[in-house]
Formats: structure tokens, C-alpha cells, sequence
């Protein structure tokens, strides 16, 4: 099976996809657990940072928007201004216009360009190799499809650790009444 | 997938709906132990081992309780097994460790073990291969080819177990059976708060974009009668994850150390901790010498959320000796008082609170007078 980028997985998990690619996508999830895992990250992180406080802070909208108003009268009072002097100066309007809408552009781009809050390092960190992790059921070493997964079916409270060479799960066995501690490596 | 694998998966799963489920499973899943193993299998149950389709692929489900037998002389207090699926999934090993045994010869205890398997297409021979990795006794003795370290890590476990032990039984005689079902519901409250982390662990990471990673320094926490002294540790951090944990230590103890590691704790900013793995000596073969430093790294990345999937943002970091081997094999491990409010509950003090919440506090004092 051939997997998707995760570019495209997390393109999907924030609904920014087309029809075509949505349905394309989501018929992969649907057979593909290790994508399908991907995109349920990628939505955690989505709201995680949602979550954060993503504005500088003191950035007060309305007094920006007042401003830009105002660079715009300014622009347009001056044009007035200077349309009733003598026919030589009336090439000079045109830059007194146009100055003040580059200046309220310039300002858009900028705001539009404002450093985004510090991106989760899930979407800057590409694991390579096997990935362990914990799941509601098991504890799973993962790689390229394939996947082994130690369960605890009958554990009411489970304990993880990492441990060196990967992660434990411990837990009290309601069959055996044994704590059973439970171990994937990652090599 | 080619079209040829598509069939070969759909011939397999319906070999599977039409073979029965002991001929499968036990065709799938190979018990292996050695000849002189002082641990023989009495019998395997497959109860609810299924197989499924998911796609392209294959799910199997193996459910088996497996029945061993002491069939050495001492009593057997842990037992390891290890699990092989490198066909399955590359690098796919894994263990069952049953620590807080109190098995004594001849007589038979049972192990369970469930797991499942996905798999493009099978290639042939068994899945799953079950061997056994060690067993340990009253007397700290073992058994077994130890490729798993388990050797080291259930006579940690039996250590905390009779430390554990030792101090539930010194609260019952100085504070009777109500200061002893106080002790066991403050344990049981740490359990709870600790049993909600998720973690997940990736062996390496390519690191796409520098950004908001920062290097952090653990707060060391200096145990009374440690034979190491932790000097310094950082890792990067970043939000919910950590990686590349590296801390250095000093031998202050006058004996050859071979092996140790740290605890590593993690506190978010609400203030909680947990304790989130371990750190271990980065050299395989050393050698520490009294008076000498040497390294504990953990060079996988770690992710830390709290079920259901909210990322825990790493606000501190502790660590702490949590455990030493010497040259001779001997392995200390703090004392409870040391350890403070660092202390996570042992496998036996699981064991223990959860015969309490079963059984009630008069099994709980009678399991203790056994010891």
C-alpha cells in the first residue's frame, strides 16, 4: 500500500482539501491505520494549538483598523488639497494618493506576515525508524504497515514508561491478579 | 499492493475462516524453551485468538493463557518472555515480564499473553515466536539466555518488592490496620494520577525546521546513600515532546559500577509530575571506576500527552539515581524515605493496593504476613 506524504495527511486533518481529495484521502484512511493514526496527530496538535494563545500579545484590532481608516482620509484629504492649485502641480496628487494606499497595503502584508506562535515540534520532527506508542488497548512498535502491539484487555490501570529501549506498560492482569509488565523496543 | 498479494491475503484469510482456530494459531505462534528451562509449558489456551481483514492487510488477534510449570527446585519470584515478530514487523520484539511471583517448585502459574499483529501478506513459518528470556529466584539467582536484560530488571523489581514489603508491614505494626488502608489509598491516588499519561517513543528524528526547541536543564535531585551523584542533564524541548536527554554523573561510591540509570520526571504547569521513563548509561560496557564520570543518554524522542490525546507542555524536568549495578552484580536502589514524593509505586506495591481494592484490607495483611 502506498502511504500519503504527511504534507497531504495533515492538508486533510485541517480540512483544507478539495472534494476529490478529501474523498481520495479518506478512502485511504479507511484501510490504512498508520495514515488514518497520522491524521488523528495532526488534528490533536491542530486543536492543541488552537488552544494556545496564538496573537502577540497587545495587538488591538480595532485601533489598527482606525489607523488604517485614517491613513486612507489623510491620503484622500491631501488629494484634495492639492487638485485646485495651478495644472503644474497636479501631477503631484497622484503620489499623495497612492502613498497612503502602498502604506495600508505594506501594512496588511506585515500583519499578514506576523511570526506565528511556535509550531508544535510534531510537525517539525519526522520520526524515522520504528514508532512506539501507547494505545487505548496496547502498547505498539510500528513501522511501514506492519505492526506488533502487546494488549492489556483485562487491565483496569495502566502505567507507561519509556524505558531505553522503548516503552513499558504495567498493569495488574484481572485474570491472573499478577502485575504483568508489558515491553516494545524500538530495535 | 499487487493484484497477486490481494489474492494471496484473501486466500490466507479464508484459510484461516475455514482451518479453526487451534491449528491457526498454534501454526502462527511458536513456544520455544530451552531443553533445561526450570519453566515448562503445561498447557497453551487460544480462546479468543480471531483473525480479520483491515484492507489490504491482515489483523491477528492472539489470546492465549499460558500455563507454566516451576519445575526447577527454588521458588520462582519473576519470569520474562520474550516476543519475536521479525517477519511481521521489522525490528518487532517485545516482552512479558510477570514480576512479584511467589511460585514454589512444582507448582504451575499462569501467563497471558495477548497481542496482535499487522501484516501486508504473510510470508510463511510462524508469526510469532515466544521464548523465554529469564527466570529469577527467592535467592536472586537466574535462569536464562537474558537478551532482554531481565536478569537486571526483575531483580530491581524484587528489591522494590521487599522494600516495599518491609514498610507496608512497618506502617501496619506502628500505625495497626487503619494506618495501613491510609497508606494503601494514598498509593492507590498516586497510581491513578500517573496511570493517565500517554507516551510515545520514536528511536530517531529528523529534524525538518529549528524553531521553538529548547535546550532545558534538569533540577537533580541528590538521594541519601546514592553510590552516584548526578551533576548536570539537559534535553530539547518543545511543547509535549523531549528528546536527546543526556545527563552526567559521578561515582562517589568506592566500587566498580557497570550499569545505572535515571529517573526522569516530567512537571507541566499546572504543577503535576509524572514519571515519564528512564535514562540509561549510554555505554554498554562500562566500566565506572570510584571518583569517575560518566554519561546517561536518551537519545529517542519522547511525547508526553494525557489521555484522551492532550499534549502535556513540559514545563520541568528532575532526575534522579534511580538504580546502580556494581562490577560484582550486586544493584542498590533507593530507600523510600529518600525518594520522597519522587517515589513511583513498585510492581509489587500495584500488586499489593490492587489485592486491597479486591479483597479487602484483611487479605492485604495476610498477603504480607506471608513474607
Amino acid at each position: 500500500m502506498k502511504h500519503l506524504t504527511e504534507a497531504d495527511l495533515a492538508v486533510y486533518a485541517g480540512g483544507e482539501v478539495g472534494l476529490w481529495g478529501r474523498l481520495r484521502t479518506a478512502r485511504h484512511l479507511k484501510y490504512c491505520a498508520g495514515c488514518a493514526r497520522l491524521v488523528r496527530d495532526f488534528r490533536a496538535l491542530r486543536d492543541w494549538t488552537r488552544a494556545q494563545n496564538q496573537l502577540p500579545e497587545g495587538v488591538d484590532w480595532l485601533q489598527l483598523s482606525a489607523e488604517m481608516k485614517a491613513n486612507i482620509r489623510v491620503g484622500l484629504a491631501a488629494g484634495e488639497c492639492v487638485a485646485a492649485p495651478a495644472a503644474a502641480r497636479g501631477r503631484l496628487w497622484r503620489p499623495a494618493v497612492v502613498l497612503p494606499v502602498l502604506l495600508v497595503m505594506v501594512l496588511g502584508w506585515w500583519l499578514q506576515s506576523w511570526p506565528p506562535p511556535p509550531v508544535p515540534a510534531a510537525e517539525r520532527i519526522v520520526p524515522a525508524g520504528p514508532v512506539v506508542r501507547a494505545k487505548a488497548d496496547s502498547i505498539e512498535v510500528e513501522q511501514d504497515g506492519h505492526a506488533l502491539a502487546l494488549l492489556y484487555p483485562r487491565a483496569a490501570q495502566v502505567t507507561l514508561t519509556a524505558s531505553g529501549q522503548g516503552l513499558r506498560a504495567r498493569y495488574v492482569d484481572a485474570e491472573t491478579g499478577y502485575v504483568t509488565i508489558s515491553h516494545v523496543y524500538t530495535q | 499492493m499487487s493484484t497477486l498479494n490481494r489474492l494471496l491475503v484473501l486466500m490466507y484469510a479464508g484459510a484461516l475462516a475455514l482451518g479453526g482456530q487451534e491449528a491457526t494459531h498454534t501454526g502462527a505462534f511458536r513456544i520455544n524453551f530451552p531443553a533445561d528451562s526450570p519453566v515448562t509449558l503445561v498447557s497453551a489456551d487460544w480462546g479468543e485468538s480471531r483473525t480479520s481483514a483491515l484492507g489490504g492487510a491482515l489483523v491477528i488477534e492472539l489470546r492465549t493463557a499460558l500455563m507454566l510449570r516451576n519445575s526447577g527446585v527454588g521458588r520462582i519470584r519473576g519470569v520474562t518472555l520474550q516476543v519475536l515478530a521479525q517477519e511481521v514487523a521489522p525490528g518487532g520484539k517485545a516482552s512479558v515480564s510477570v514480576p512479584s511471583l511467589d511460585v514454589r517448585a512444582g507448582a504451575t502459574f499462569p501467563v497471558r499473553i495477548d497481542l496482535r499483529l499487522l501484516q501486508p501478506v504473510r510470508s510463511g513459518g510462524p508469526l510469532v515466536e515466544l521464548g523465554l528470556d529469564g527466570v529469577l529466584f527467592e535467592d536472586l539467582t537466574f535462569y536464562g539466555p537474558n537478551r532482554l536484560n531481565s536478569r537486571r530488571s526483575m531483580t530491581v523489581w524484587e528489591l522494590e518488592a521487599r522494600r516495599d514489603r518491609q514498610y507496608l508491614k512497618s506502617v501496619l505494626e506502628a500505625q495497626g490496620p487503619e494506618g495501613l488502608r491510609k497508606e494503601v489509598l494514598a498509593s492507590l491516588a498516586r497510581q491513578s494520577e500517573r496511570a493517565g499519561l500517554d507516551v510515545q517513543v520514536t528511536r530517531r528524528g529528523r529534524v525538518t525546521a529549528a524553531g521553538a526547541e529548547q535546550e532545558r536543564q534538569f533540577a537533580l535531585l541528590n538521594l541519601a546513600g546514592a553510590p552516584l551523584e548526578p551533576l548536570s542533564g539537559v534535553a530539547l524541548v518543545s511543547g509535549n515532546e523531549a528528546r536527546d536527554a543526556r545527563l552526567e554523573v559521578v561515582n562517589r561510591s568506592g566500587r566498580l559500577v557497570r550499569y545505572f540509570e535515571l529517573g526522569w520526571i516530567i512537571g507541566d504547569r499546572q504543577g503535576r509530575e509524572f514519571l515519564a521513563g528512564a535514562v540509561p548509561a549510554a555505554d554498554p560496557a562500562l566500566r565506572l571506576a570510584p571518583g569517575q564520570k560518566a554519561l546517561a543518554a536518551q537519545p529517542a524522542m519522547l511525547r508526553f500527552s494525557l489521555r484522551p490525546g492532550q499534549p502535556v507542555a513540559i514545563d520541568a524536568m528532575k532526575s534522579y539515581v534511580s538504580q546502580v549495578e556494581f562490577a560484582d552484580g550486586q544493584i542498590w536502589i533507593p530507600d523510600r524515605a529518600a525518594l520522597g514524593s519522587a517515589r513511583a509505586p513498585s510492581p509489587e506495591e500495584q500488586r499489593l493496593t490492587d489485592l486491597y481494592l479486591k479483597r479487602g484490607l484483611a487479605a492485604l495483611i495476610s498477603e504480607l504476613k506471608k513474607f
